[in-house]
């Protein structure tokens, strides 16, 4: 029933039923009750926790996954608002807990490429194209106050996975059934490009004709030595070449012809080619394997594989000594790029020249 | 037994205004509106299909339902928002606000990842949802009016338990964050060097705002300190519940730290330091004081000006 008030308006009445007192009294308790339930059975029942974060002990040391995404002038870190809802430690938690299961962990970076893109396009961020995505695990031992080794982690890749946009991937087929036309070299500077078609052979390794190599021919190798390159294996390329001693990242154009896995070779520098019979540890899959992301038959730039990290040689002295490989598969190698400014993979897939090179 | 209802109602019924709940809910609802705009939970749709650990009620309620649906859920919960802050249809929308707002928060953590910084916001939801929050200042009030139905009270423990609801719910979080230090790491967790290393990893991992962190770090023994304070004030939280004295010291100590934590860790929970901000500071009062000025203010100057007015020459 309405009070009233001294103005002689109607009122609801301001003393609470005692229905409603333990309606508002059930809710509370209920929800202490649960909270209670959390803590002492160690549960996390959202929006219920026991909310243990920070609770842990603390080590010396760090380790931390990062997914970093890969443009044009190297690695970079997500910020939320490139991939906002999936972002931060919920990105680096469900990607992690992938591990085991490479097809669906290919299939949510995918998502998360398509994320990126469609928020580039509509102005939420002003990030470069995505050109791969990696899983990399970075450990800081001992971490310290001054932060002095913080741009120095030690760095395991864990995943990587290269996209290709529509149009590449379009000409990339067009490639694939020949009917696309072959493209220009493109110009580089200060590097070191190897012809293929140049070096010697040995065993089953061949040249064929290729409208789509630079020079018109490839190197075909084929053989499957997949944990280290043979002492002598049935198919091999070797050539001598001069280079000025530094460091450079190797990329290589190529092709599968034919293979079940990525399609891959080994490539040997120095005292390391033909003596070896070691995986070096930044390729323990060897150079190429391109099948991982393209077509058959289409030539592409690679290094360790579309989308990880390069391969880096170090080259002392003047005059330098190359083998090359294969590991698994039939593969067509048009040229080997050694490469100082090259810091990531080649956006384009036309060979290169050199300044001062004729096109052929 | 008698003594301790009466507590009871004494801690929860006591007749207030509304003012504080009105102000909670127009703020509330308005900042999680503007905050639902980003929620983007159709994103979770295509994702689930690879990535899917439910936890929760999610056990039962399966995979999320097509990236459609979860549009116009988000829709749903925006409007919602809307409604219950400006106090339309408000028992209905305050109601709708919770349930989908527990859905959609919810949503994100099914993915291997339990976030918490969104909790202290469900809970509020929650609380709201059974209150009686939009009975003045609201699209109902005036409804009410114009159909000539009984206005709301002046004073009703109504607009006291919500209030008191969400000091509860946050006193319980702190409360819980300390109680799972001790049972963890035991004491050592604030006496031994854990917060100084927690400190620095968070500079490799994280852009702080500030290098506070590192300051503190490098000067033993400010973090056992802090820790050790850090520590005091979460498990005293509840106490803040048992006299205004100790609500506003305790208030005034974990909102310095959930700020420190921004500042030190880089960490910013902005729902609870949202909700702790709308439900914690006595704005019930100084908006009250506020309004009584003001409307001194214009009485004084009606006396002044009113005379002036008058004279016909």
């Amino acid at each position: 029933m309405a009070a009233h008030t001294r103005d002689g308006a109607a009122e609801m009445p301001s003393q609470m039923p005692q229905w409603r007192k333990c309606q508002v009294s059930f809710l509370l308790i209920v929800f202490v009750g649960i909270t209670a339930h959390q803590v002492t059975q160690k549960r996390d029942d959202f929006p219920f926790s026991r909310f243990h974060m920070y609770s842990g002990r603390q080590g010396k040391s760090y380790t931390r996954t990062m997914v970093l995404g890969v443009g044009p002038a190297g690695e970079f870190s997500f910020q939320a608002k490139m991939t906002k809802p999936i972002y931060g430690a919920t990105l680096r938690w469900a990607l992690a807990a992938l591990t085991k299961k490479p097809e669906r962990r290919t299939r949510a970076l995918e998502i998360l490429k398509s994320l990126y893109d469609t928020r580039k396009e509509l102005g939420l961020h002003d990030g470069p194209e995505l050109m791969a995505v990696r899983l990399v695990e970075r450990t800081w031992s001992p971490i310290k106050v001054d932060l002095s080794n913080r741009s120095r982690p030690r760095e395991t890749v864990r995943a990587s996975l290269s996209f290709l946009d529509q149009r590449t991937r379009a000409a990339l087929q067009a490639e694939s059934s020949g009917v696309a036309t072959a493209l220009d070299a493109l110009l580089v500077d200060g590097d070191v490009v190897i012809q293929a078609a140049s070096m010697t052979l040995a065993g089953h390794a061949r040249y064929v004709k290729d409208r789509y190599a630079r020079d018109g021919k490839a190197l075909v190798v084929r053989g499957t030595h997949p944990r280290a390159p043979a002492r002598e294996p049935h198919s091999v390329a070797e050539m001598e070449f001069l280079a000025p001693p530094g460091q450079y990242r190797i990329w290589l154009r190529g092709k599968v012809l034919a293979a079940k896995m990525g399609g891959s070779v080994w490539l040997q520098f120095d005292h390391a080619a033909g003596a070896s019979a070691h995986a070096r540890a930044d390729t323990p899959h060897g150079l190429g394997n391109w099948g991982q992301l393209y077509p058959e038959r289409a030539f592409a730039w690679s290094s360790a594989a579309p989308g990880a990290r390069p391969a880096i040689v170090k080259l002392r002295g003047q005059k330098h000594r190359l083998r090359i490989s294969p590991r698994e598969g039939e593969v067509a190698i048009d040229q080997i790029w050694l490469s100082r400014k090259q810091t990531e993979i080649p956006p384009w897939t036309a060979p290169v020249r050199l300044r001062g090179e004729e096109q052929p | 037994v008698n003594t301790l209802l009466q507590w009871w109602n004494r801690t929860w019924f006591t007749p207030s205004t509304p003012t504080h709940l009105v102000f909670a809910r127009i703020v509330f609802y308005g900042y999680l509106a503007i905050r639902a705009t980003e929620l983007d939970s159709h994103v979770w749709a295509e994702f689930s299909t690879v990535a899917w650990k439910p936890v929760s009620f999610f056990h039962y309620l399966g995979r999320p339902p097509s990236a459609g649906i979860l549009r116009a859920l988000d829709a749903a919960f925006i409007v919602s928002l809307w409604m219950a802050c400006v106090g339309a249809l408000s028992r209905v929308s305050m109601a709708s606000a919770a349930v989908l707002g527990l859905y959609l928060f919810g949503l994100p953590n099914n993915f291997f990842k339990v976030n918490h910084g969104s909790a202290a916001a469900v809970y509020v939801l929650i609380f709201l949802a059974f209150s009686r929050a939009g009975d003045v200042f609201s699209i109902d009030a005036v409804v009410r009016q114009r159909l000539g139905k009984p206005a709301a009270p002046a004073l009703s423990g109504e607009y006291t338990w919500p209030i008191r609801a969400v000091w509860l719910a946050i006193a319980l979080i702190y409360f819980c964050a300390g109680i799972a230090k001790v049972e963890r790491t035991g004491l050592s967790w604030a006496l031994s060097n854990n917060l100084k290393l927690l400190l620095i990893r968070h500079h490799y991992s994280h852009e702080p705002p500030t290098n506070l962190g590192l300051f503190v770090a490098s000067m033993d023994p400010w973090p056992r300190l802090l820790a050790v304070l850090s520590l005091g004030l979460e498990l005293a939280a509840p106490l803040a519940l048992a006299h205004r004295y100790l609500r506003y010291i305790i208030g005034m100590g974990l909102l310095g730290m959930q700020l420190s934590i921004w500042l030190m860790l880089g960490v910013f929970f902005q729902g609870t330091i949202v909700s702790f901000l709308i439900f914690w500071a006595p704005w019930g009062p100084w908006l009250e004081a506020l309004r009584d000025r003001m409307q001194r203010f214009a009485h004084a100057r009606l006396r002044v000006t009113g005379p002036k007015e008058e004279y016909d020459g």
